[in-house]
């Protein structure tokens, strides 16, 4: 873990070398967040509430989402950036290094600007947070940590996932944008409001649920089930899995060198 | 005693390769059912290296050069055969393996582009665990073999190709590795650069006793630098011993460069090999001493309408040309 913020540490510093690029697109990135969030809040103009939910309520979960994308898009640009590793052959110079090659390949870049979309998400989540009613607890406090925490590691997951495709086809990325771009939209909202079986590919599969649904319900009352409060510990469950599909591409790399 | 320090044994590799056919139809049924070719890159590849050696890998485009480097380099597993390297499998237990190598590539960077050298030797230590005090020794001595004194502190970017190649270098040896890979170093420079890089190359192997694997096409580097070759082509190994074994066979041979109006017709010859043809050019050289300047000349002029020509000594490279030609790689 050193070795990877070493490395982030140079990633900032090459960054810094162009510095009205980065001032440019952390607007860019701030400005992209507000209009989004914009409109939700003209949707809930006309609808007031989806399903049992308000506005606020939404924010937070938007809020959430957005905070933990932003955090992964800044700190695994290097997984999301993985196909150009492989193109142009870097992976590697990465192997014949003495180190994690996950570690090595996800510090590869690091994208500073998305601190834009990071403080607009902070805030949301701030306003929407003040304008709920919650009983805090310290239970509460801690799941509202293990929630960021989830989803992060769903994103971690995802990336991982994502950049493993890459050792078979570097064409053919979109497609699994489904699983990063697609996941951010549908986590956005609280997944009852979908039909079932699409809220199951986002509980069970890519497991979104765990983190904005079921510890949701119990921070907002909704449900008195303290248990619904750690679900976002499984999400450990599917980043073990990517992981290990993550070391079967590594050995197919090794094979075939493409 | 010299020990071997590298021994490949009956290393094969193939490589399944997806065909696809042009056209969209094509390229919507090979989405579902692919149709594979399978490729020998390598076949039976066999040799032992000397620690301390250093030896010049050849061959032309597409050889199999750099998957043999890549095998060693422990990046690429083959399909059959051993390889051990300084003790290690290297594609088994690949961390403890590469502490134990350093491979350039002269074609892509390993240093960090927008910052300066030094920069990334600093990480390099990180990433490789070496103590302080050996980084700072080293440091010291590659500045000297590669002289780097005034370039370390220079962003990457800005550092001209020939900087750059002295830089990658001394990154690949900061961790004081036992063998070198060195895929390609001169592509690409000047000429002055590349005779310092050589001059570089040459003292690190005679001060620092480590053994070097180098490929590249440009026969200067390897008569500058190694006393041995391996030819490699089309996944084989065709000759492994010294150059100047190679230089003998051939000394004094005669090259023709020959000059003729325009014709598509492929110039054959009995007695002297074709070894480069265009339009309205071609370069011939004799199969032996022995053949007669006249007899060539005759079956020349009766196949093309000479315009002009001259006759010189065999240059290296026209020799391992001759050499790919006769054994037709």
């Amino acid at each position: 873990m050193k070795i990877y913020f070493k490395t982030i540490l140079m990633n900032i510093k090459s960054q810094l070398e162009y510095r009205k690029a980065f001032i440019i697109s952390t607007i860019g990135s701030f400005l992209v967040t507000f209009f989004l969030i914009i409109a939700v809040y003209f949707l809930f103009l006309n609808f007031s509430q989806i399903g049992d939910w308000n506005f606020y309520q939404v924010a937070f979960l938007f809020g959430l989402v957005y905070f933990n994308f932003s955090v992964a898009e800044m700190f695994l640009r290097g997984l999301d950036h993985f196909d150009d590793t492989i193109r142009k052959g870097d992976f590697d110079r990465l192997l014949v290094r003495p180190q994690n090659l996950l570690i090595q390949a996800t510090s590869m870049e690091f994208d500073l600007s998305k601190l834009g979309r990071m403080i607009q998400a902070i805030l949301v989540i701030v306003i929407a947070l003040l304008k709920i009613h919650i009983d805090w607890t310290i239970y509460k406090v801690l799941v509202f940590i293990l929630m960021n925490v989830g989803c992060f590691m769903i994103f971690l997951s995802v990336f991982v996932l994502r950049a493993t495709f890459c050792f078979w086809t570097i064409n053919g990325l979109e497609f699994m944008n489904i699983l990063s771009e697609g996941g951010k939209k549908v986590a956005q909202y609280p997944i009852n409001i979908y039909e079932k079986w699409f809220r199951r590919i986002f509980t069970y599969i890519v497991p979104f649920g765990l983190v904005n649904y079921f510890p949701v319900m119990f921070l907002f009352g909704k449900s008195d089930n303290w248990y619904y409060g750690i679900t976002p510990l499984g999400t450990a469950l599917f980043f073990v899995i990517c992981i290990y599909i993550w070391k079967i591409g590594v050995k197919h790399y090794e094979s075939t060198g493409s | 005693m010299e020990e071997n320090i590298i021994t490949v044994k009956h290393i094969s590799k193939s490589f399944k390769i997806a065909k696809r056919e042009a056209g969209l139809k094509n390229a919507i049924k090979s989405f579902f059912k692919r149709k594979y070719q399978v490729i020998n890159s390598l076949e039976d590849i066999n040799f032992s290296i000397k620690e301390g050696e250093i030896v010049g890998y050849i061959g032309p485009n597409g050889a199999g050069k750099s998957t043999t480097i890549k095998i060693m380099a422990g990046i690429l597993v083959p399909t059959s055969g051993e390889c051990i390297v300084n003790g290690y499998v290297p594609w088994k237990d690949r961390k403890k393996y590469v502490k134990n190598i350093g491979v350039v590539f002269g074609q892509r960077s390993g240093l960090w582009w927008d910052v300066p050298p030094i920069d990334s030797f600093e990480l390099l230590k990180d990433i490789y665990e070496i103590p302080q005090a050996e980084y700072e020794k080293k440091l010291s001595e590659l500045k000297e073999y590669l002289n780097l004194d005034d370039i370390l502190n220079i962003p990457t970017r800005q550092l001209s190709l020939g900087q750059r190649m002295r830089c990658e270098i001394a990154s690949a040896l900061l961790h004081n590795p036992k063998v070198l890979f060195l895929d390609e170093p001169t592509i690409g420079l000047d000429a002055v650069s590349k005779l310092a890089l050589r001059k570089c190359i040459k003292q690190i192997n005679e001060k620092t006793k480590i053994t070097i694997i180098l490929t590249t096409h440009d026969m200067q580097d390897i008569e500058a630098l190694t006393k041995r070759i391996i030819l490699i082509g089309k996944g084989k190994i065709l000759y492994d011993g010294s150059l100047k074994r190679i230089k003998n066979k051939y000394n004094g041979n005669k090259k023709i460069n020959i000059k003729f109006k325009y014709t598509n017709k492929k110039i054959k010859l009995q007695n002297a090999d074709v070894i480069e043809q265009t339009e309205e050019t071609a370069s011939v050289v004799l199969k032996n001493k022995e053949e007669l300047m006249a007899n060539i000349l005759n079956e020349i002029t009766n196949q093309v309408e000479l315009v002009d020509m001259n006759i010189e000594e065999m240059s290296t490279d026209d020799i391992i040309a001759k050499l790919y030609n006769e054994l037709k790689i």
